[in-house]
């Protein structure tokens, strides 16, 4: 008795909590109804989270055969053949102040388009696309490491983590990305 | 002959006509001022010469007129009207039907007794039609059979045709691995014992056989086909010489007939085909090089009569193939450069300081007119200067990877012989590796690959040189030049490859680790990220898809002058230094056995430690620094085999090589030795010197 009891309880229970969720979800449906929502694509760079644009992001690619340039920065880490285009690998950690260096084992590039040129992106990991509500982007505090300030949009916290949303328009726009040697 | 001035004259005519008719637009709408009847006036003027020039005598009475309208109107004696407008409409319709006419032969008549009244009269005639030419539909014609495209567009599709090259190559691959598990399989058929299975198994592969031998087919087809249709892509992208020539002839005769110089310009070879690309980096340069001739070499008639020369100046510009290159020579009769002036005009204008003047041999001086700064406006006439000079000429032939050389005789005349690669986008070039990586040398620019000996290795001053057919030239490093670290590695010196490469008949040579003999690579540039970038041209794409960087040679060479050279006969000598040095470590308890080894090694240049047991031996090996040891198995305290086992697992002796020399002769003992980690056991009894010195060289030698 005592068991049936407690069991129907914790039906009880269930049903409400499906019914609170179930109300919480309309809610939620008409809290974001009308928000601009953009589509980002995420990976982790020095155990950092970023995101940009899915717009920019031309593919993601496993480390294809890649061949170093002698002479060049430390954020210019080689060549690859690009379905028969030359493209350059650009790590970022350097250049934002984050540890690692060099191509990680299990790194991804991912090709993109900005600022008038196309450089692969190299990163430890690539989390995935999700749409990203503009209004809970929060802005991005002041002298956060190497980071140039105009070239994050800003930045999402859920969950404790922090995703730092960046502008590669901006970013790339840095002269110390194109390399014009004498 | 006569067609090729047509042609110019026709765009010059053609320009005007535009002009004409804009400015007629802008009447009709009222809207005019002095200066634009001045500019209509111009046109009408200088159309009714240039056609007088090439003896279009009708065409030349119509611009007449029509530049007479165009006087009388800015004099005021007249004033516009549409009746007039329309007239001068008609007039420019009847030029442009007269070209027409030119170039068709006869196919075209036009009324031009009609239209010569109407302007003359200022009266439109009644019928108005010029001539039963549909000017337009004829050009029309000609488009139909050619399709414009970007070279964009083409560029993609070279790209994606070397694309299908690499994965033509990788068929082939796969198609050789086929063979080779098929050969596995034939090998364990072999051991099959029942005549069924057998059966069954060479079934299988005769099939896979037959499969193997069609894909094969297949394969070369597809090759064949695909090599085809690359040069089908590459083709696309040719254009003859005289695309360019005739704007080269119209600049030189006009700059020639401005400053009273008679010029007989002569090309030749217009039909030789080029890259798209190339041609557009030749004309400025080309334009560069005979403004130059005229400008500075060319003598005016009486200056020549004085020299004794014909009247006439002759340039002659030749164009042929050479080599997979191609050769273009301009020469001129006049009055060449002379290496005095041009030393102290450089050195005025600080392109080089007294004592670089002094030491420059005067071949190497005329060179001086493509240095950045030799030519500016004061020296240059306004014709050549426009504030750049020569070494605009100089920039543009590093950048399609030229080689430009310049003989001149003071007095005599000029030559400047330049060779360019037919394209930009194919180089034929010599693939080579630096330290583990490889790299593509455009091949015009190598003169020849060598084997270096030591004594193939001079010093001159501080710097190495080394002889090729009995020249000096100077050596230099490829690896330190790049910056590229050197990797570790024994051997270097005993196989030094050295790459002699030329650029403006100076020859330079390089060493690099390994030739891989030449290749015929699609060149690309290297993205709009990496706009330039210091020694290197491009990137190509290697048989197996990688990508492999164009060195620029130009840039070597000027690394080259202020690098330090190679120390090869200083490594040589440390790297003797070292062998003679090669630490032995003796351990044996016998002294004969140990003194008999200490003079066999020493005789041979090692330096040899002694120890008398194993607790001596790992005594020494602690203090000392030793590149191998040789022991005995049976001694008082530990063993050779137990020694060898502590020297294992010590850290800075774990890779210490190690030779047992023992009278211990059984198979389980010579077993024992290896597990511990002896490199080499060698039995005593057959113990003779050749047997440890040949051991000892096999290991650190």
């Amino acid at each position: 008795m005592a068991n049936d009891q407690h069991s129907g309880n914790e039906i009880k229970a269930v049903l409400d909590e499906m019914r609170r969720e179930y109300w919480r979800g309309l809610e939620e449906v008409d809290h974001n109804a009308g928000k601009e929502l953009v589509d980002y694509l995420a990976f982790v760079i020095g155990n950092e989270n970023f995101a940009v644009p899915t717009s920019i992001a031309r593919e993601v690619l496993r480390l294809p055969r890649q061949i170093p340039v002698p002479n060049m920065p430390e954020h210019i880490l080689g060549v690859f053949n690009l379905r028969g285009e030359i493209i350059a690998i650009t790590d970022l950690r350097p250049i934002f102040g984050l540890p690692g260096r060099g191509i990680p084992d299990q790194g991804k590039l991912i090709v993109m388009a900005a600022a008038g040129i196309e450089t692969a992106i190299v990163v430890e990991r690539v989390v995935g696309t999700r749409n990203i509500i503009l209004d809970d982007v929060e802005p991005f505090p002041e002298g956060l490491g190497g980071i140039p300030r105009d070239a994050v949009t800003g930045q999402l916290t859920e969950d404790g983590k922090l995703t730092v949303l960046l502008d590669m328009h901006q970013l790339l726009s840095h002269t110390e990305f194109v390399i014009e040697q004498q | 002959m006569k067609q090729k001035y047509l042609d110019i004259f026709a765009r010059e005519a053609e320009e005007h006509l535009q002009i004409l008719r804009k400015g007629l637009l802008a009447l009709e709408k009222e809207d005019f001022s002095a200066e634009r009847i001045h500019e209509l006036l111009r046109s009408g003027h200088t159309l009714k010469g240039s056609a007088r020039l090439v003896g279009l005598e009708e065409l030349g009475q119509v611009a007449h007129l029509i530049e007479d309208i165009f006087k009388s109107l800015e004099t005021g004696e007249r004033s516009i009207n549409p009746e007039l407008i329309d007239v001068l409409f008609l007039g420019t319709d009847a030029v442009e039907a007269l070209i027409a006419q030119a170039h068709s032969a006869g196919d075209i008549s036009v009324n031009v007794e009609q239209v010569l009244t109407a302007l003359e009269t200022g009266a439109m005639p009644e019928s108005k039609s010029v001539s039963n030419a549909q000017v337009q539909e004829s050009s029309d014609h000609i488009e139909l059979e050619t399709v414009r495209t970007s070279v964009v567009k083409l560029d993609q599709l070279v790209n994606l045709m070397g694309e299908i090259l690499i994965s033509q190559r990788l068929f082939n691959e796969r198609g050789r691995n086929l063979r080779g598990l098929m050969g596995r399989i034939e090998t364990f058929m072999g051991g099959l014992r029942k005549a069924e299975n057998y059966c069954t198994v060479k079934e299988i592969l005769d099939n896979f056989s037959q499969l193997s031998a069609e894909l094969d087919r297949d394969t070369v087809q597809l090759e064949y086909l695909v090599r085809e249709l690359h040069g089908s892509a590459m083709e696309l992208r040719m254009l003859p010489l005289s695309a360019i020539t005739e704007d080269l002839e119209v600049m030189a005769r006009s700059l020639a007939r401005e400053q009273g110089k008679n010029l007989q310009l002569d090309i030749i070879g217009k039909e030789v085909e080029l890259d798209r690309m190339m041609l557009e980096s030749l004309k400025p340069m080309l334009l560069h090089m005979l403004r130059n001739a005229v400008d500075h070499g060319l003598e005016s008639p009486e200056e020549r009569q004085r020299a004794k020369k014909t009247p006439v100046g002759r340039i002659e510009l030749t164009a042929r193939y050479e080599l997979g290159l191609v050769r273009l020579v301009m020469r001129d009769d006049g009055n060449g450069i002379d290496p005095v002036i041009i030393r102290q005009i450089a050195q005025e204008r600080g392109v080089i300081s007294a004592e670089e003047a002094r030491l420059m041999s005067d071949e190497e001086a005329v060179y001086l007119i493509l240095r950045p700064g030799f030519s500016t406006r004061e020296f240059i006439t306004d014709v050549s200067g426009r504030g750049v000079g020569m070494d605009v000429v100089k920039s543009n032939i590093d950048r399609v990877k030229g080689n430009l050389v310049i003989h001149s005789t003071p007095g005599q005349g000029t030559e400047m012989i330049l060779h360019l690669p037919l394209t930009m986008a194919v180089i034929n070039s010599l693939a080579i590796d630096c330290e583990g990586e490889t790299y593509a040398v455009p091949l015009h620019y190598v003169t020849e690959i060598l084997r270096l000996r030591e004594e193939d290795i001079f010093t001159q001053g501080a710097r190495e040189v080394v002889r090729v057919r009995d020249r000096m030239l100077p050596l230099f490093d490829l690896a330190t030049l790049l910056g590229i670290p050197h990797r570790a590695s024994a051997n270097r010196l005993q196989r030094i490859t050295v790459m002699v490469l030329n650029f403006r008949e100076q020859q330079v040579a390089f060493t690099i680790s390994e030739s891989y003999g030449t290749q015929e690579l699609v060149a690309k540039n290297l993205g709009k990220q990496l706009k330039r970038v210091r020694f290197f041209s491009g990137a190509t794409i290697l048989a197996d898809g990688t990508p492999a960087l164009i060195m620029s040679v130009p840039d070597l060479f000027t690394a080259s002058i202020q690098g330090s050279g190679t120390q090869l006969r200083k490594d040589f000598a440390s790297h003797r230094e070292k062998n003679k040095k090669g630490n032995l470590l003796v351990v044996d308890d016998s002294i004969t056995t140990r003194t008999m080894e200490k003079n066999i090694l020493e005789t041979h240049g090692f330096s040899v430690t002694l120890a008398v047991s194993g607790e001596d031996a790992l005594e020494k090996l602690r203090s000392g620094k030793f590149d191998l040891m040789i022991s005995d198995v049976e001694m008082p305290g530990i063993s050779g085999f137990e020694l060898t086992r502590r020297v294992r697992s010590m850290e800075n002796t774990q890779d210490l090589p190690v030779i047992i020399v023992s009278s211990l002769a059984s198979d389980e003992h010579r077993r024992t030795g290896i597990e511990v980690g002896a490199q080499a056991y060698i039995v005593k009894g057959k113990f003779d010197q050749g047997a440890l010195l040949e051991t000892v060289d096999a290991l650190i030698g």
